[in-house]
């Protein structure tokens, strides 16, 4: 409610007349006028609100685009969902991947080559921006790798994972950057506790002292990043689904801004507060299993 | 301390390998002059074609944007059409209209035998249709069908109730092939309007039972029937193995959606496209390369100019008086255009001697060009009653964030600073712009102006008209009653030499007005893969899509060697 409230307020902020917009610089006033009554855009905007409000959650209708003639938005955004869900996923597997590993070598060779060098790769990734090294991986990895340069094609699965390679690989590098060093800091933490000498003491392997002893209480803070990360991902990729060609939802709201196209930007944003908050949850609610005290202290 | 030494020992490492990849990376191994470019056609004769954007509708009604109108060509036909040297000729139509002798009256036989792509012939019954379409409210272009007798009413009649279906008694189905469309004066310009898209034939039936989902799956009956829509990913046109001129010579056209001109390049370099439109960066570097012979240029129908708000209050540039003209003409010799066209803009635009671009018919070759003489203005500021620019208060100059915009402006701003002219910029995004120039705001503010059909009218008239002032198009607000009286006039001549001379009238008086700062005219500039044949442009239109080249014979030379 607030956001819906929050966004029609700033729709209606926003300079920029939908109608000329989208008849064009060669229409009338007369045509823009009529057009912005048959959609409403004249109406009191309490009253365009609450018309929104009760096909929101009467019909779970968010409307038809302004500018994509007899799309509904439920349809465009279901489908750029899609695509960045799949983006965001795989992003960030690719992100826990190189992120945990090189924040755990990082922090278990402590001052040692591995360190040094992953934490400059790591401090690349946090200063690149991500177009620029999108346009990088274009023109020296794709050839190399036989991936596709850009474009999204979703006829098979193999043909899906080979469009998101790339992008995901970018985003996912960026990601594990700061997934990298956070893990770092947190594990070397953790690896100083006196219950860690206690476990080695006891003649635990390294490997079960570092997975088990030592990961899982350094989670708390590194679900934290993973799980923002995350949710950024899925509302934020846009300059990345903008280099790589990606239908995305980024993409897709950032398009229907600079078109003024009301309906479509308000169910976006709608959308991606909706994910956001939902991913930010997960992650709070995962806290109880990476750490039962916080479970316990509800009680 | 040794640790710190290591840190900036592997810091110093790690840069220096970085900056000779960099600089491996720039160099490529390559010379300037050679650039590496894949030049094989699609094997199963698909012309693969880059767009900027998704286009946002394919219905005719609907379009307004050079990406909608470029696809929709392919899959629409209009009355007439342009040929190579833009003299219109018949399309559907089976010959030129005969135009009664006081040019109200237009009589179009249609070709025999045109069906559209499912199947269903085409009858005059279809154009009276898919013109009156036009008035509904929906229509993005209503405009063009104004001068017919009754479609002024039909038109309101639409606003007023958007659930009626227009009827226009000034378009009459005379027999199964005969079209007759009366206007309610002579107006000369109007025979082009059955040139564009927006009057395409559509089918009754088609249209009436998908309704708006027409935009999403249009059937017309052009050389190319659509295949598949991805919306924001691609399209795919295939061959419509009916169509009237005869089967294309491609099997279809595959449109990419990517919004990254790097990226574009790069699928250019790599193969994956047959042609690409020139953006910064790319035209110095290939027509001075190997692979030079695929750099394509022809003119643009458009002028780039900054218009003067006639009728801001408290601009000094306001106003019919002397010391605002001679500050306008002072603006106009100040800005150096040869540095912008070849410098910032790459050599791909010129200066501009008027208004009317070459190609435009009444363009006036011998009219030079706008000269850079800093004397000149300041000697100008100095009687406008501002020596030196003393006095004289900086107005904002207003533009959008599109493209090359923001360095042109601040490339203005340093040459009239450099006579004693201080403007300040303000940026905007399109949405924002447009609205504050339609409503006068800006007293200052950079807009262009592409031909919708080669004609004087279709810029005078629309930018300088005193009854078009604001959101109708003449945003500088200029009025001059024999400008007018000029315009009106050219309307009802049908004589094209006699019309033409009446609106080269028009251009001189307005540009004596100096009511803009006239910039810049171009060149549209494409690459285009050499195995590519008769992609003939017009310069109508005309970018990487072609909006009016021949496509039905456009073909790729799979046998010559490339």
């Amino acid at each position: 409610m607030l956001v819906t409230m929050i966004v029609f307020i700033l729709n209606a902020a926003i300079p920029g007349n939908p109608g000329r917009i989208r008849l064009g610089q060669r229409a009338d006033p007369e045509a823009v006028e009529a057009y912005n009554t048959e959609r409403g855009y004249n109406d009191p905007l309490p009253q365009q609100y609450f018309r929104y409000l009760g096909n929101l959650f009467i019909d779970f209708d968010l409307g038809v685009s302004d500018v994509k003639s007899g799309k509904r938005v439920n349809e465009i955004l279901g489908e750029a969902f899609l695509v960045t869900l799949r983006l965001a996923l795989l992003s960030i597997v690719v992100a826990l991947f190189i992120g945990i590993g090189a924040g755990i070598l990082s922090a278990v060779r402590s001052r040692t080559i591995f360190d040094y060098v992953s934490m400059i790769i790591a401090i690349f990734g946090v200063s690149m921006p991500v177009f620029w090294l999108g346009i990088l991986m274009i023109i020296y990895v794709a050839p190399v790798l036989g991936l596709p340069r850009t474009g999204f094609d979703d006829s098979s699965f193999t043909s899906v994972l080979r469009s998101l390679a790339m992008p995901a690989a970018a985003l996912g590098f960026l990601s594990s950057a700061t997934i990298a060093r956070l893990s770092r800091s947190a594990m070397l933490d953790v690896l100083t506790q006196d219950y860690i000498r206690t476990a080695r003491s006891k003649g635990l392997s390294e490997r079960v002292v570092i997975l088990k002893h030592s990961l899982k209480n350094a989670a708390i803070p590194i679900v934290t990043v993973v799980g923002n990360s995350f949710g950024y991902l899925l509302v934020g990729a846009v300059l990345t689904e903008t280099v790589f060609a990606l239908p995305g939802l980024g993409r897709e709201v950032v398009e229907a801004i600079k078109t003024r196209d009301r309906e479509l930007i308000t169910g976006g944003i709608l959308l991606m507060s909706f994910v956001f908050i939902g991913v930010n949850l997960m992650v709070d609610l995962s806290y109880a299993w990476f750490d039962p005290r916080v479970r316990d202290d509800r009680r | 301390m040794s640790k710190i030494t290591d840190w900036i020992r592997v810091a110093n490492g790690s840069l220096l390998a970085v900056a000779i990849c960099f600089v491996a990376g720039c160099t490529g191994g390559n010379s300037s002059s050679e650039i590496v470019s894949v030049s094989a056609p699609s094997p199963d004769g698909i012309f693969r074609v880059p767009l900027m954007t998704n286009p946002p509708d394919l219905d005719p009604i609907l379009v307004s944007d050079t990406t909608s109108d470029g696809v929709a060509s392919k899959i629409f036909n209009t009355l007439l059409d342009y040929d190579p040297e833009l003299q219109l000729e018949p399309c559907l139509a089976e010959s030129m209209p005969t135009i009664s002798e006081d040019g109200t009256r237009y009589d179009f036989t249609i070709r025999e035998g045109i069906r559209f792509s499912n199947g269903t012939a085409v009858s005059a019954a279809d154009f009276k249709y898919s013109l009156q379409r036009l008035a509904s409210v929906r229509s993005k272009r209503s405009n063009l069908i104004e001068p017919i007798v009754g479609a002024k009413e039909a038109i309101k009649a639409s606003r007023s109730n958007p659930e009626i279906s227009p009827e226009i008694s000034g378009i009459e189905v005379v027999g199964e092939r005969q079209l007759r469309i009366t206007l309610n004066q002579a107006h000369a310009p109007f025979i082009y309007n059955l040139a564009m898209v927006n009057t395409a034939v559509v089918p009754r039936a088609v249209v009436e039972e998908v309704g708006d989902r027409f935009s999403r799956s249009p059937i017309g009956t052009g050389p190319f029937i659509l295949k598949e829509w991805k919306e924001g990913v691609s399209l795919q046109l295939q061959a419509n193995p009916d169509y009237f001129e005869g089967a294309p010579k491609l099997s279809g056209i595959h449109y990419r959606v990517i919004p990254e001109p790097l990226a574009q390049l790069e699928e250019y370099k790599a193969g994956n496209f047959d042609v690409l439109a020139v953006t910064q960066g790319i035209y110095p570097k290939w027509s001075k390369s190997n692979r030079a012979n695929e750099v394509k240029s022809w003119p643009s129908l458009a002028v780039q100019y900054y218009g003067f708000n006639l009728e801001k209050e408290g601009s000094p540039y306001a106003g019919d008086s002397d010391s605002a003209r001679k500050l306008r003409e002072a603006v106009n010799l100040a800005v150096d255009r040869t540095f912008l066209g070849d410098v910032l803009l790459e050599g791909r635009f010129y200066p501009a001697n008027g208004i009317l671009p070459p190609g435009i018919r009444g363009h006036d070759a011998s009219r030079p060009a706008y000269s850079h003489d800093p004397d000149g203005a300041k000697a100008l500021l100095a009687e406008a009653g501002f020596p030196g620019g003393e006095g004289l208060k900086p107005v904002d100059l207003w533009f959008n964030t599109q493209g090359d915009n923001a360095k042109i402006a601040q490339a203005v701003q340093q040459d009239l600073k450099s006579v004693g002219i201080p403007i300040d910029l303000k940026m905007l995004d399109w949405g924002a712009f447009i609205e504050a120039t339609d409503s006068g705001e800006p007293p200052f503010f950079r807009l262009g102006w592409v031909a919708d059909y080669p004609d004087p009218e279709n810029f005078l008239t629309f930018l300088f008209h005193s009854r078009n002032k604001g959101p109708n198009g003449n945003v500088s607000f200029y009025g001059d009653e024999k400008v007018d009286e000029l315009l009106d006039q050219s309307n009802l001549v049908t004589d094209m030499d006699e019309r033409i001379a009446l609106l080269q009238e028009a251009e001189q008086r307005i540009l004596t007005d100096s009511p803009w700062l006239v910039l810049l005219f171009g060149r549209e500039t494409v690459l285009l893969k050499p195995y590519v044949k008769n992609f003939n442009a017009t310069g109508m239109c005309d970018d990487v899509q072609g909006n009016h080249v021949r496509w039905h014979l456009v073909e790729l030379d799979t046998s010559s060697d490339q």
